[in-house]
């Protein structure tokens, strides 16, 4: 274990550690450079105490052996608190098929805090947007897998309950004999599940997994959401190599299924080797890249409510109207078919601060068309990415009033404009 | 299957049986009431119930109560009959039905086994069973805000007397988009075809609280802990809960009966009258179709010891008339592995006993394509509000109208199908316990026939295993969760003996009530003088051990 930890602290500072120059190198194991949980939780504190302004751990629960489940918040943490903005979230490490993810997800972490320092289109993402990370979610199968490998004792073989077949979507205890004895019965699955229910501004997930055959998205899912999907990650469904999305009781279809995420499953090529599959720890950083590029991606699609410019016209004496447009500028809508299908979230919202609405209309290829004003607030539809929509409120308030309009959606995050009436 | 044979005398239970002997006024009692009942009984000399300290059961509020006889096995090691009160969080009849039991059963005139435990908790749903004995009404919900509206607001559209009358009933609103229209008779209404008019929606009865356009579609509370569960849980239903087990009480009897041994699990609750096996929806009821022949025996003793007249076995869907995914009855089965019944205290069948269920000639003939007859729930209690009740248990839908639109107020009064009247509790529950106690009684207990002899070192030995109980050993469907659930036959080597024939460890089939396996044999090498010693286990069974010197 020494040999393991001291690589792993070596490799924690960098991600392609040296050889020390004058020792005979030790017998490779496979789990080389890999970093135990307790490592991982040093490594992660001191990023979160050398980077405030942009990474927050928190825990997400704690293991069954009483292990604290790190969660990351990437997210330049001024004004607005992350859990308004759209997010994304990436489960790394759920089993032994995917035990590099929590090496890859931290190295994903160095990266974007080194390219967020600087200013560029990573730190302009992170000012709207938060990326939630959980690099390890099953930290007890982590230090028994990587002691056994160093030990030279690791054997896969099946386990009581796996955690990719614990989660409630699908979870068959008729066929699946590690589905659990309930969903969510074990303490990881649990609190990721109850993250995600917490969290409705979380609108895809992602996993970075090894290649499988299985394919990646569900026929049983709705057009409108398999085509969104499928322009998303254009390119990586369409190779058909997701891992098991919609695998019985897996998360990716629980996050799909109950809580309407868009979802992925990033697949990670490299060069096989050892009872557990693990890259080298070299090939970490090209993983890297690869799996930068997509969080990045699907960052940047994230569906994000913007406002145009207002218009303002005068009706009467204290009688106005204004016309704004709402823009979705990420590349997903502002919920899925699945969200609106299951009335998960509300519908987003437009809020006038400073004057009564007196009424609302759409306009819609040029039709206009009243909609349900409920106090101070207009209730909008869900919006497909990159729609816009043309909005005409009719006010009544004093004139010169300033007036604040507001846009808000569950997981579109929110958008604000001033106006003067006059 | 052993052949039925009353296994109790009924009338030593009789003098037990009802909670309401002695009552000048029938009424329900609180939660508290009857916990304390429960408590003043268990602080009797000689008493062999006592409240259970559990942990799990605990740290979730829920109040349990052990009854065991003294015997050799650890109590919380023998097989458990779980009974739950209300655990639907509407039948208060089934909290009272759960007391019945716990008081016949503790009673020391009962006959019960020093072989099995008995777990009664008798206010399963405790938030749900407050709330509906105070209001008069309820949906199961426990008292956990929950945004069924899902606008972002919670609680905030309950249901109102908007009449006046002391009562909150339903409503019928006229709604183009509505899924009702009036049946033939027309206090009950039938799903609405194309064309029909006017459509109604049927909403709880009250004003538009929120000004949404919508009635009472966001009152107060809950989960159902019931439907908390995760087989075919309806994703879509806010009251089935964000998550499966996500209502710590749930978890906590989920993780109880994976704890025990629970063998079985009588839920006193429903308003259908009937014992119904698991089957909520068609998939669980095709899979429990395994074990029809123990779902039979079931009926027959429930026949014996209520005196309902239920002809067979009826799954949950079919007793109630409808499918609901997510109940914890089918998890207990499929996971639990335990015999997991429904028995509906109440229903149309006890409320209507002295003429049986009566149809008017009208609807017994739809020869009219355009008849609209009133739905099979409706039927079945149109006796008991016409002829036991003379109507009042029905409030006719009477017009109205609210911030401009038309409404009727009406339906089902309070305590009429849901739960008895008062008055008619001790009717509803007799024989429930004589029942709770033929299901603990006939918990399957194992033994051995054995014969040995020996020539020289060598010792051969032949033995069956026999199911002495009534219940067989084990469920016979199976699923993957579970570990296997035949009877494990065991050869216990002592040091010095060799095994030359035959296996060490044995998986048997189940057995049924009164059943033997097959003779197994084994040839063994042991030295003079020495014994040879076999244990068996089963999962509704404590294990047994023989010790034989050939």
């Amino acid at each position: 274990m020494s040999v393991l930890l001291a690589l792993a602290v070596a490799w924690a500072q960098d991600p392609l550690p040296a050889p020390a120059p004058d020792l005979a190198p030790p017998a490779p194991s496979e789990a080389e450079g890999y970093c135990t949980p307790r490592r991982l939780a040093l490594v992660l504190e001191e990023l979160a105490t050398k980077h405030p302004d942009l990474l927050r751990v928190e825990s997400l629960g704690r293991s069954a052996s009483g292990l604290e489940i790190p969660v990351i918040t990437l997210a330049r943490l001024e004004g607005d608190s992350p859990r308004s903005r759209p997010a994304l979230a990436l489960v790394a490490a759920l089993g032994d098929e995917d035990l590099f993810g929590t090496e890859l997800a931290l190295s994903l972490v160095r990266q974007c805090v080194a390219e967020a320092r600087r200013e560029g289109p990573v730190r302009e993402l992170l000012g709207r947007v938060a990326v939630h990370i959980v690099p390890a979610l099953h930290p007890d199968l982590r230090s028994q897998a990587l002691a056994a490998l160093e030990s030279g004792t690791f054997a896969r073989a099946p386990r009581r309950v796996e955690l990719d077949s614990n989660f409630p979507s699908g979870w068959d205890p008729l066929a699946e004999a590690t589905a659990g004895p309930y969903p969510l019965s074990e303490p990881e699955s649990r609190a990721l599940a109850e993250f995600l229910v917490a969290r409705t501004n979380v609108s895809a997930c992602l996993r970075l997994v090894p290649p499988s055959p299985e394919r990646f998205l569900s026929a049983s899912w709705l057009d409108a959401d398999l085509r969104a999907q499928s322009e998303l990650w254009d390119g990586i469904a369409a190779q058909d190599s997701g891992h098991g999305a919609y695998a019985p009781g897996s998360f990716l279809r629980f996050a799909y299924e109950e809580r309407g995420c868009f979802v992925v499953a990033m697949p990670c090529v490299f060069e096989r080797g050892g009872p557990l599959a693990l890259p080298r720890i070299g090939d970490i950083p090209r993983l890297t890249r690869e799996a930068l590029a997509l969080v990045l991606r699907a960052a940047r699609a994230l569906p994000t409510l913007s406002l145009g410019a207002p218009v303002v016209g005068v009706l009467g004496p204290s009688q106005w109207s204004l016309d704004i447009e709402i823009t979705n500028i990420g590349a997903l809508p502002t919920a899925s078919a699945r969200v609106r299908e299951l009335e998960l979230l509300t519908m987003p919202e437009l809020v006038v601060h400073g004057a009564r609405i007196v009424a609302a209309a759409s306009n819609v290829e040029g039709e206009s068309k009243s909609m349900p004003v409920r106090g101070s607030k207009v209730a909008l539809a869900e919006l497909g990415g990159g729609e816009r929509v043309g909005l005409r409120l009719f006010l009544s308030a004093a004139p010169g009033a300033d007036v604040r309009i507001e846009v808000r959606s569950s997981r579109a995050g929110s958008a604000s404009v001033a106006a003067r009436l006059e | 299957m052993a052949s039925l044979r009353p296994f109790l005398s009924l009338s030593v239970l009789a003098l037990v049986a009802s909670p309401l002997v002695g009552q000048e006024q029938p009424r329900y009692r609180t939660c508290e009431e009857l916990d304390r009942s429960l408590d003043e009984l268990a602080a009797l000399e000689g008493a062999r119930m006592a409240r259970l300290v559990h942990p799990l059961l605990s740290s979730a509020g829920m109040v349990a109560f052990e009854i065991a006889s003294e015997g050799p096995v650890d109590r919380s090691a023998r097989p458990t009959l779980l009974v739950l009160g209300g655990f639907d969080g509407l039948s208060l009849s089934g909290a009272e039905a759960a007391v019945a039991c716990a008081r016949a059963l503790a009673s020391p005139a009962s006959p019960l086994s020093p072989e099995v435990s008995v777990v009664v908790i008798p206010c399963a749903a405790r938030a749900a069973l407050t709330s509906y004995r105070t209001q008069q009404r309820g949906d199961g919900g426990d008292d956990t805000p929950v945004d069924t509206d899902r606008d972002g607001n919670v609680d905030e559209d309950g249901p109102d007397d908007l009449d006046g009358d002391g009562l909150v009933l339903s409503m019928l609103v006229e709604d183009p988009a509505g899924g009702w229209v009036l049946s033939d008779d027309d206090r009950f209404l039938v799903p609405a075809r194309a064309l029909d008019a006017p459509r109604l929606a049927l909403r709880p009865e009250g004003r538009d609280d929120d000004g949404d356009g919508r009635y009472n579609e966001d009152g107060p509370g809950g989960v159902a802990l019931e439907r908390n569960f995760p087989l075919e849980r309806p994703v879509a239903d806010p009251s089935a809960g964000a998550l499966p087990l996500s209502q710590p009480a749930a978890r906590a009897l989920a993780d109880f009966v994976l704890e025990r041994r629970v063998f079985a699990v009588l839920s006193l609750q429903g308003a259908h009258g009937a014992l119904a096996s698991p089957g909520a929806t068609a998939a669980i009821e095709s899979w429990a179709a395994g074990d029809r022949a123990l779902y039979e025996l079931c009926v027959r003793e429930f026949r014996t010891a209520t005196g309902r007249a239920q002809a067979g076995a009826v799954s949950r869907r079919a007793a109630r008339l409808v499918d609901q995914g997510g109940v914890a009855q089918d998890w207990f089965a499929v996971v639990g592995g335990a015999l997991s019944l429904e028995l509906a205290p109440w229903g149309p069948n006890v409320a209507v006993t002295a003429r049986g269920p009566m149809l008017d000639a009208r609807f017994e003939r739809p020869a009219d394509p355009d008849a609209r007859p009133p739905l099979e729930r409706d039927l079945r209690w149109r006796p008991y509000v016409d002829d036991v009740t003379g109507g009042a248990a029905f409030v006719p839908w009477t017009p109205h109208l609210i911030g401009g639109a038309r409404v009727r107020i009406g339906g089902w009064k309070p305590w009429t199908i849901e739960n008895p009247p008062p008055s008619e509790l001790a009717r509803a529950l007799a024989g429930i316990e004589r029942f709770a106690l033929a299901l603990a009684q006939g918990a399957p207990r194992l033994e051995f026939d054995v014969r040995a002899q020996r020539d020289g070192r060598i010792a051969t030995l032949r033995a069956r295993v026999r199911n002495v109980g009534r219940l067989p050993t084990s469920l016979a469907s199976r699923s993957a969760v579970r570990a296997p659930s035949g009877v494990t036959l065991e050869l216990a080597l002592e040091e010095g003996q060799e095994l030359l024939a035959g296996r060490e460890l044995d998986e048997l089939p189940t057995l049924a009530g009164g059943e033997s396996s097959a003779e197994r044999e084994w040839i063994v090498l042991a030295p003079e003088g020495s014994n040879l010693t076999l244990r068996a286990v089963a999962p509704w069974c404590n294990a047994v051990r023989v010790e034989v010197r050939p």
